[in-house]
This record gives C-alpha cells, sequence and structure tokens, in this order.
C-alpha cells in the first residue's frame, strides 16, 4: 500500500465575477428571448441563418446585420443524456442536446425535457436525431438563454 | 529552410490518480525532465537548452500562467520559457512551438514539457465547463463528457455504431494499458465489463471514459547536427499542424471530426502520405472518450465513413495488426490533462526509436503519427508525421 500520509491539500478558491459586454447582436437576441423570441440573423454574403444572432458571420467574416425571427421550432441534431449527478447540473437523468432552428447554417446547445418515460434508459431511445421541439418558457425572463427552460417535443 | 528537426529524447513520470498525487506540482515537471535528459545521456543538462515550451491550462492549475512557478524550466539559468495553451491540444501545440523554434534556426536544442495539469483540480467537469461560450453554452453545464456524447451519439444513429463496437475499441486501450508501466488505469477491463459499467453520458460507458490522472510528459528536440551528436535513433519531425474551429457549437456538424480530415490531408500531403493505411506504421491518437478513436480513423483516412469498428474487429488497429493504434492504452487509461496530449507524440516517438517498453513494441515502425483533440466542442486538433 503506498503512503500517502503526506498527501496533505492546501485548499483555495477563486470566486471572481465578470461582466462580459453583450454588443448589438447577442443584447438583440437575449432580448428577444424576453419577449419569447428566437431571432437569428442573415449574413449579406452567404445568405446563411445564424441561429443564435451573431455580429459576425464566422465564414465571410463580414458584418451581420438583417435580422430574422424565428418559428421558435428547433430540430435535434445530436443529444446525450446524462444519468449521474455533475456538481452544478440538474438531477439525473437529464438530457442535453444540439439543436437547430429552421435551416440555419448554426446549431447551438440547449436542454431538452418534457419526454415521459418509465426507465431513465428509454431516454435513450425516446429522444431522437431529428425530432421537432418547441421552447419551453420561463415566467419570469429576463434576457439570458435560461428564458428558455428547454426545448420539448412540438407534440407534447 | 530545409532545416531538420529530430526528437532525441523522451521523459515521463510515473502517473496516478490526481487525488492521490503526493508530489508537489513542480516536483513532478522537474522530474519529468530530469528523466528526459537520462533518456539522452551524454551529459546533456539544461544548459545546454534553448528554450522550453511548457504546456498547460490555468484554471485546471488554479494559478495563471503556471509556467511562471516552474523553476525547473531553467528560470535561474536565464532560459526563454514560453507558456503554450490551446486546451486539450496544447501539448501538440507546444510540440509544435518546439519544433517551429528549432526548424526556424532560432534554437539548437528545446524541450517542450506537457505539464502535470490536474492534480489540482478538485472537479475536473467544473473547469471544462468555465471553458464554454458564457453567454450561450455554460449555463447548461456542459463538459467535454457532453460533448463527446453529442458526436459519438450522431456517429451511432448514421452509421448504426453498436454500444459493443465502442467497448471494443475502448477495451483495446484497456488491454494494452496492463502493459505500459506508464499508464494510470491498468484494469485490463473486458468488453463484457465495459458493457456492464455504468452509462454516464449516453452513449459513454465509465469504462469508456479517461480518468483524471498525475504525471508528466516532454520531448527534446535538436537541430540535424546536435540530434546526431545526440541520439543513434533519432526520429524526424516531417510535418506537423494544427486547425481551429469556432468557439460556439456554430458550423459544426457533429457527423464527424470533419475538421481533422481536413488537417489530415494538408499534413499528409507535407510528409508525402498518400495511402494511410499503407504508409504509417504507427498511430496515437486522442482518445478520452474511447469512441473517439474510431471518428479519428474514419477522419484520417485509415478507412470510409462508418467503417472504423470493422478495423478493430479485424485487428486490423491492434498489436501485429497492419496500423496498430494508441497501444500505449492512450488518454483512455492515463489523462493527467495537458501531458495527455504530449504523451500521443512521446509515445510514437518511442514506438520509432524501438524503445517501448511492456512487449508493445512494434517491428519495424518507420512512420508514425500523433494526434490531439481539445478545446470548446472540438474546436482544435494537432496533427504530426514522424519518421525515422
Amino acid at each position: 500500500m503506498q503512503d500517502i500520509s503526506y498527501n496533505k491539500r492546501f485548499e483555495y478558491n477563486w470566486d471572481v465575477p465578470f461582466k462580459v459586454t453583450l454588443g448589438e447582436s447577442y443584447f438583440r437576441f437575449l432580448d428577444g428571448l424576453k419577449n419569447k423570441k428566437i431571432l437569428g440573423n442573415i449574413c449579406p454574403k452567404c445568405n446563411g441563418l445564424h441561429v443564435p444572432a451573431r455580429p459576425f458571420c464566422d465564414k465571410c467574416l463580414v458584418e451581420i446585420t438583417k435580422w430574422y425571427e424565428t418559428s421558435g421550432i428547433v430540430t435535434i441534431e445530436s443529444f446525450s443524456v446524462t444519468y449521474v449527478k455533475f456538481l452544478g447540473l440538474p438531477d439525473p437523468p437529464h438530457i442535453t442536446g444540439i439543436v437547430r432552428a429552421e435551416n440555419a447554417v448554426t446549431s447551438f446547445l440547449h436542454q431538452i425535457g418534457g419526454i415521459p418515460y418509465d426507465e431513465p434508459k428509454e431516454l435513450d431511445e425516446k429522444t431522437k436525431i431529428g425530432m421537432k421541439l418547441k421552447p419551453v418558457w420561463a415566467e419570469k425572463r429576463i434576457g439570458d438563454i435560461q428564458d428558455i427552460l428547454y426545448f420539448t417535443p412540438v407534440d407534447a | 529552410m530545409d532545416r531538420k528537426v529530430a526528437v532525441v529524447g523522451v521523459g515521463n513520470t510515473s502517473y496516478t490518480s490526481a487525488k492521490r498525487e503526493t508530489r508537489e506540482r513542480t516536483e513532478v515537471s522537474a522530474d519529468c525532465i530530469k528523466a528526459g535528459f537520462d533518456f539522452v545521456g551524454k551529459g546533456l543538462s539544461m544548459d545546454d537548452v534553448d528554450s522550453i515550451f511548457y504546456a498547460s491550462v490555468d484554471a485546471f492549475e488554479g494559478v495563471q500562467r503556471p509556467d511562471r512557478s516552474m523553476d525547473c524550466l531553467g528560470q535561474s539559468l536565464n532560459k526563454a520559457t514560453f507558456f503554450v495553451h490551446t486546451g486539450g491540444t496544447a501539448g501538440g501545440s507546444a510540440f509544435k512551438e518546439a519544433y517551429h523554434s528549432v526548424k526556424s534556426g532560432l534554437c539548437d536544442i528545446v524541450i517542450a514539457l506537457g505539464a502535470s495539469t490536474t492534480s489540482a483540480t478538485v472537479e475536473a467537469q467544473q473547469i471544462l465547463n468555465s471553458a464554454s461560450p458564457p453567454l450561450i453554452e455554460k449555463p447548461f453545464g456542459a463538459g467535454a463528457i457532453h460533448m463527446a456524447g453529442y458526436y459519438l451519439m450522431r456517429y451511432k444513429a448514421d452509421y448504426n455504431i453498436t454500444a459493443e463496437d465502442f467497448a471494443m475499441v475502448a477495451a483495446k486501450s484497456h488491454k494494452h494499458a496492463v502493459n505500459n508501466p506508464y499508464a494510470h488505469i491498468r484494469k485490463g477491463f473486458t468488453v463484457e465489463e465495459i458493457l456492464a459499467s455504468p452509462m454516464v453520458c449516453s452513449p459513454i460507458h465509465l469504462y469508456e471514459i479517461c480518468p483524471v490522472s498525475a504525471g508528466a510528459t516532454c520531448v527534446i528536440m535538436a537541430s540535424e547536427e546536435k540530434a546526431k551528436e545526440l541520439s543513434d535513433t533519432p526520429v524526424w519531425i516531417k510535418a506537423i499542424d494544427s486547425i481551429s474551429n469556432t468557439f460556439l457549437a456554430g458550423y459544426r456538424p457533429f457527423t464527424s471530426f470533419y475538421k481533422l480530415e481536413i488537417l489530415a490531408k494538408r499534413v499528409y500531403e507535407k510528409a508525402g502520405i498518400k495511402n494511410p493505411l499503407e504508409d504509417i506504421d504507427y498511430a496515437e491518437l486522442f482518445n478520452p472518450f474511447a469512441g473517439f478513436e474510431l471518428l479519428e480513423y474514419e477522419a484520417l483516412g485509415f478507412c470510409d465513413k462508418g467503417d472504423a469498428p470493422k478495423l478493430v474487429r479485424d485487428g486490423i488497429t491492434d498489436y501485429g495488426g497492419k496500423l496498430p493504434c494508441t497501444l500505449s492504452g492512450g488518454t483512455l487509461c492515463t489523462n493527467s490533462g495537458i501531458s495527455a496530449s504530449m504523451s500521443r507524440h512521446a509515445e510514437t516517438v518511442l514506438q520509432l526509436m524501438g524503445k517501448v517498453e511492456g512487449g508493445r513494441q512494434v517491428k519495424n515502425a518507420k512512420t508514425g503519427i500523433a494526434h490531439s483533440w481539445g478545446g470548446n466542442m472540438g474546436q482544435f486538433h494537432t496533427l504530426c508525421v514522424l519518421s525515422v
């Protein structure tokens, strides 16, 4: 048995607040969420719809100025069901996924919920790539990505 | 300028669990560098070294610019030290920067050190989450394992990949880690044991996930002239490059490691590799989640899309196969943070030198590759071609 009697630790932590400047695009996107709107914007060069809205097209590197209000319906590109408890995450099982709004050229991360199950492992079968989802909104919205609590199947 | 650069030495420390680590963090790096000098022999010491490239990730170490705290980097000897931080690929990036410094003619002998990054980390997933885009992705708590889940779930669905396919490639790493004295997890888990281990984030089982390890890796590089003085078995760097992707999930299709495909074409062209399966004798691939190795076979052109499990089933990528891969056990069995992304290069170098311990030595390996993966949603890859 290895002697670990000298495996002493000095504990400290960082508790440092930050404030990130939103800029116009993220401000308008997050402000849209307050009004239950998922906004995207369209690159003037490649016509790619970006959701969430971006200050510039990451491919063409040009400013994006044309705004577009999506229907709010998204499609699952991929997902993962978390079955164990992680520090700071909801109790398992919970689902996070990559979703795409309409024909956007970008997808984004969010939570997926409202899928009924008896045994947690069923969630892997009941959640499907290509499934259409709609947003479930927080009652009190503050202009934050979490104003959408999660996305749920459109027929739920 | 056609200046050749070789790796002449490799240093490893012992590896253990980050929670059981008893060495102070600078001790680990000091031991690692000493092991590198001992490997080369010939009286090589820090006095002979021009520059040191230290790779780590601040947040894991709990200190900004952790390189500053490493007195073993020759700070008292007036050495130039550089901190290289590209997240999970930092080991591969430091290797690349070290190479550039010699290739350019500015340095003759350099060290690239992959630090034991995670021994101070209390909760690794928490740190990984702090690397996510704060406005859009961070609130959902995704760590590396969730990101891996998105890639592997999509791969599973697109090509009917089975749980057994993932378990088989995991078992290959576990089997070989048993024979690697520098591996952390040496349990030799079988396919059955892997499939019976708990599902953590689907489709990934517990034994398909890397541990949080402690330990460090370094390589010593030299110009052609110095390499010939220092080593009878220099391993030459033929081509090396890296590639990046957007911070947000953005344009990623999650259907493949498509950025690695682009990178591989770029690097193979420089190295003159036309048929990877024929032209490469050994590959160390970055597999913190076992299924990654399958995606990497496909991105690296070893097989067509969806055919990677067949390479494993047919033993093509196992010991004795046509293209043995990751016989160290890989990142799956040892992941001390940034050290793990340099271990890929160190292991390939050892294979090409013919100096691998534990009965894993591939016969007549002349050309090898080393790969690393990291960043938000797999933002970066590095790829290096080495040869004797």
